[in-house]
C-alpha cells in the first residue's frame, strides 16, 4: 500500500514542500468532512455545554451580582464581591490560612513521604505486592467510608486512638481530636494524608520504572550508592514526576472539600474551614450566592493558571529533552 | 559467605522495618473497620481496640436490611455503569473527531473541553441543580447520569485524544484510500486502539462516580433512589454512634471495590500509571 503511494506522481513532488503534502493534509485533517466533525463532536459539546459550561457561566455571571437565593431578584453590583474578598472578611482569612497549612502538608510532607516510600517499594522486595496493595487501597475507598472510619477512631470517649493511648499509659495525651481548637485541622489533614498518599506513590513508581537500569548500574560501578545515587541520579531523573505530583497536590489542596464537609463542617468554630468548604458554606448554607460565586471564580482562575504553567513547563521539559 | 548474607540482611533490616511500620499505620484503619464490624454495639464501647470477644455477624444483617443495601447497590451500579458507558462512547467519538480535524477549530474545541478537568464542579452545583430542575429531571436517575456524563467528558477526551493521536497516519491514509468511511474508521481502528486509555478512564472516573455523594444528595431525594454513599450517609445519621453497625455498613460498601481492586491490582495500577504519565 505504502509503496504504491510513494510512486503516485501526485505525492512525490508534493513531498518536497514540508510539513504536509496536500494529499496527506486532505486525508489526515479531512477538511472535506467538516460536517462529520460536528456530528461526531456534537453529543460531547451538547452535554458539556448544558451541564458544565452553562452552569459555570452562571457562576461567573452571578459573581457580579448580589444574588441571594435561588429565584430571588438580584442587582448588578460590579466588582463589589471581589472588593469584599480582597478587603478580607475574618472567616475567609481564616479559611485561607487553614488551606495554606493544609497545602503545606499535602504538597510538601505528602510528596516527600510518597517519594521515599516509592523508592523503597521500587526495589524488588519480598512481599512487595502486599505492601503495594496496602498503600494503594485507600485510593478506591469512598470519602464517606473513610470519614466514618476516622470519625470512629477519633471519637473522644470510645475512639480507638484514645483507647490505644490509655492502653500504653499515655492516657494524658487522649484528646477530643476533632473538637480541640488547636488539633482539629491536623486531625483532618492526617485523614487526607492517609487517603491521598497512595496515588502519589503510584505516580512516583511509574516515574521510577522509566529510569533505565543501566544508568543506576553505571553509577554504582562509579561508586555512587544509596543516598548518593538517589541524590545525583534518581532525583534529577524524576523531576518530571515530581513536578506532576506537586501540581496535582497544589490542585488537590485548593480543591480539598470532602473530608471537612463530611467530618467537621468546618468546625469547631471555623478551625477546619478550608477555601472550598467556605465557598460552599457561603453559597448553599448562607445563600450568599453572588459572593460565593466570586470566591469560586477566583479559585477557578488560579486553578487554570496553575494548569497553564504546568503545560508550559511540560513543553519546556520536552524541548530540553529533544535538544539534549 | 554466611556472614555476608547476614550482613546484607542486617543492612536491609532498617528499610524493611520502616516499611512494616508504615504499612501497619496505613492498614490500621481498615483493620479497625473489620474488627469493629464483628462486635456488638455494646462491646465496641467496652473494647474498641481489641479483637472481638464475641464474634457476631448480626451487624451485617441489621445494616444490610436497615440501610436497604440491595437497593443501594443496584442504584450505584446502574448510575455508574450507564454514565461510564455513555461517557466513554461520547468522549471517544469526540476525541476521534478532534484528532481527525487538524484545524484551529479542532484544537480550540479540544482546549475548551479539556479545560473542564480543572473546574471544581461542586461550585456549580446550584446552577446545575437549576438546569436539571428546568428539564424536569429532579429525582430521576437521568438527571444524575447526565451530570456525571458531562463531568466525565473532559477527562475522557483528554485521555483518549492523547492515545488516538498516536495512530500512525499511514494506517489512516491506507484505510481511507481503501474506502473506509468516517465512522467505520472510528469503530474499526481508533476505538480499539484507545483501549488502554478507556481502561484508565474507567479506573479513575468510574471510581470517582461510584464514590460521589454530592450529586445524588442534591438531586435524588426519593429514599428508594439513594446510592451507596447517600444511603450510608443517611444510615449514619440514624445510627449516630452505633459503631458496630456503622462499620459493618462501611465494610459492606467498601468490600466490592476493594475486592475488585485486589484481584485486578495489576490492571488497575497500570491504568493509573498510564493516566499519571500522560
Amino acid at each position: 500500500m505504502t509503496a504504491t503511494r510513494i510512486e503516485d506522481p501526485r505525492v512525490v513532488p508534493a513531498a518536497e514542500q514540508p510539513p504536509l503534502s496536500p494529499l496527506k493534509r486532505r486525508v489526515w485533517s479531512d477538511r472535506s468532512s467538516s460536517g462529520k466533525f460536528w456530528i461526531a463532536i456534537s453529543p460531547a459539546l451538547l452535554l458539556y455545554g448544558i451541564f458544565t459550561v452553562y452552569p459555570m457561566l452562571q457562576v461567573v455571571f452571578a459573581s457580579f451580582t448580589d444574588a441571594q437565593g435561588f429565584n430571588r431578584p438580584f442587582d448588578f453590583i460590579g466588582l463589589d464581591n471581589f472588593v469584599r474578598i480582597f478587603e478580607g472578611d475574618a472567616v475567609l482569612t481564616q479559611a485561607i490560612g487553614n488551606t495554606a497549612i493544609y497545602a503545606f502538608f499535602k504538597v510538601i510532607v505528602q510528596t516527600i513521604l510518597a517519594f521515599l516510600i516509592a523508592v523503597l517499594l521500587h526495589r524488588q522486595l519480598l512481599l512487595g505486592n502486599i505492601y503495594r496493595a496496602i498503600f494503594f487501597a485507600p485510593i478506591v475507598i469512598s470519602p464517606v467510608a473513610i470519614v466514618f472510619t476516622w470519625s470512629f477512631m477519633y471519637d473522644p470517649t470510645s475512639g480507638t486512638i484514645n483507647e490505644l493511648l490509655r492502653g500504653v499509659g499515655l492516657g494524658a495525651l487522649a484528646q477530643d481530636w476533632l473538637g480541640n481548637y488547636d488539633l482539629a485541622l491536623y486531625s483532618v489533614i492526617l485523614v487526607d494524608l492517609w487517603s491521598g498518599l497512595g496515588f502519589n506513590i503510584v505516580i512516583f513508581l511509574a516515574g521510577l520504572s522509566t529510569i533505565p537500569g543501566e544508568i543506576l548500574e553505571a553509577a554504582r560501578v562509579d561508586g555512587a550508592k544509596g543516598w548518593k545515587s538517589l541524590r545525583f541520579i534518581t532525583i534529577p531523573l524524576m523531576v518530571p514526576s515530581i513536578g506532576l505530583v506537586l501540581v496535582l497536590s497544589i490542585n488537590g489542596a485548593l480543591r480539598a472539600f470532602d473530608t471537612v464537609y463530611l467530618m467537621t463542617r468546618g468546625g469547631p468554630g471555623n478551625q477546619t474551614q478550608l477555601y472550598m468548604t467556605q465557598v460552599f458554606q457561603e453559597g448553599l448554607v448562607r445563600n450568599n450566592f453572588g459572593y460565593a460565586s466570586a470566591l469560586a471564580v477566583l479559585v477557578i482562575v488560579i486553578l487554570i493558571a496553575i494548569a497553564a504553567t504546568q503545560n508550559k513547563l511540560n513543553g519546556k521539559i520536552a524541548e530540553n529533552e529533544e535538544t539534549r | 559467605m554466611n556472614r555476608r548474607a547476614v550482613l546484607r540482611l542486617a543492612r536491609r533490616l532498617p528499610v524493611n522495618l520502616l516499611l512494616v511500620v508504615l504499612s501497619v499505620l496505613m492498614i490500621y484503619p481498615l483493620v479497625i473497620v473489620v474488627l469493629t464490624a464483628f462486635k456488638s454495639n455494646n462491646e465496641v464501647l467496652l473494647n474498641p481496640t481489641g479483637l472481638p470477644i464475641d464474634w457476631t455477624f448480626e451487624n451485617f444483617i441489621t445494616s444490610w436490611v436497615e440501610a436497604d443495601f440491595a437497593n443501594l447497590f443496584a442504584n450505584s451500579i446502574l448510575l455508574t455503569v450507564v454514565s461510564m458507558t455513555v461517557a466513554t462512547l461520547i468522549a471517544a467519538l469526540a476525541s476521534y473527531a478532534i484528532v481527525r480535524h487538524v484545524t484551529r477549530v479542532g484544537s480550540w474545541t479540544y482546549l475548551i473541553i479539556a479545560a473542564g478537568i480543572f473546574l471544581p464542579m461542586q461550585l456549580a452545583l446550584v446552577p446545575q441543580f437549576r438546569v436539571v430542575r428546568e428539564l424536569g429531571l429532579i429525582n430521576s436517575y437521568l438527571g444524575v447520569i447526565l451530570i456525571y456524563i458531562a463531568g466525565a467528558i473532559p477527562f475522557g477526551v483528554f485521555l483518549m485524544a492523547a492515545f488516538m493521536k498516536q495512530v500512525p497516519k499511514e494506517i489512516v491514509e491506507a484505510a481511507i484510500i481503501d474506502g473506509t468511511g468516517y465512522f467505520q474508521l472510528f469503530r474499526t481502528i481508533f476505538l480499539p486502539l484507545a483501549r488502554p486509555a478507556i481502561a484508565t478512564f474507567w479506573v479513575l472516573q468510574g471510581v470517582g462516580i461510584w464514590n460521589d455523594y454530592l450529586v445524588p444528595q442534591l438531586l435524588l431525594t426519593d429514599p428508594t433512589k439513594r446510592t451507596l454513599t447517600t444511603g450510608v450517609l443517611y444510615f449514619k445519621a440514624q445510627y449516630l454512634a452505633d459503631w458496630g453497625n456503622i462499620m459493618a455498613a462501611v465494610l459492606i460498601m467498601s468490600l466490592p471495590v476493594l475486592l475488585i481492586f485486589i484481584f485486578a491490582q495489576r490492571y488497575f495500577v497500570s491504568g493509573l500509571y498510564a493516566g499519571a504519565v500522560k
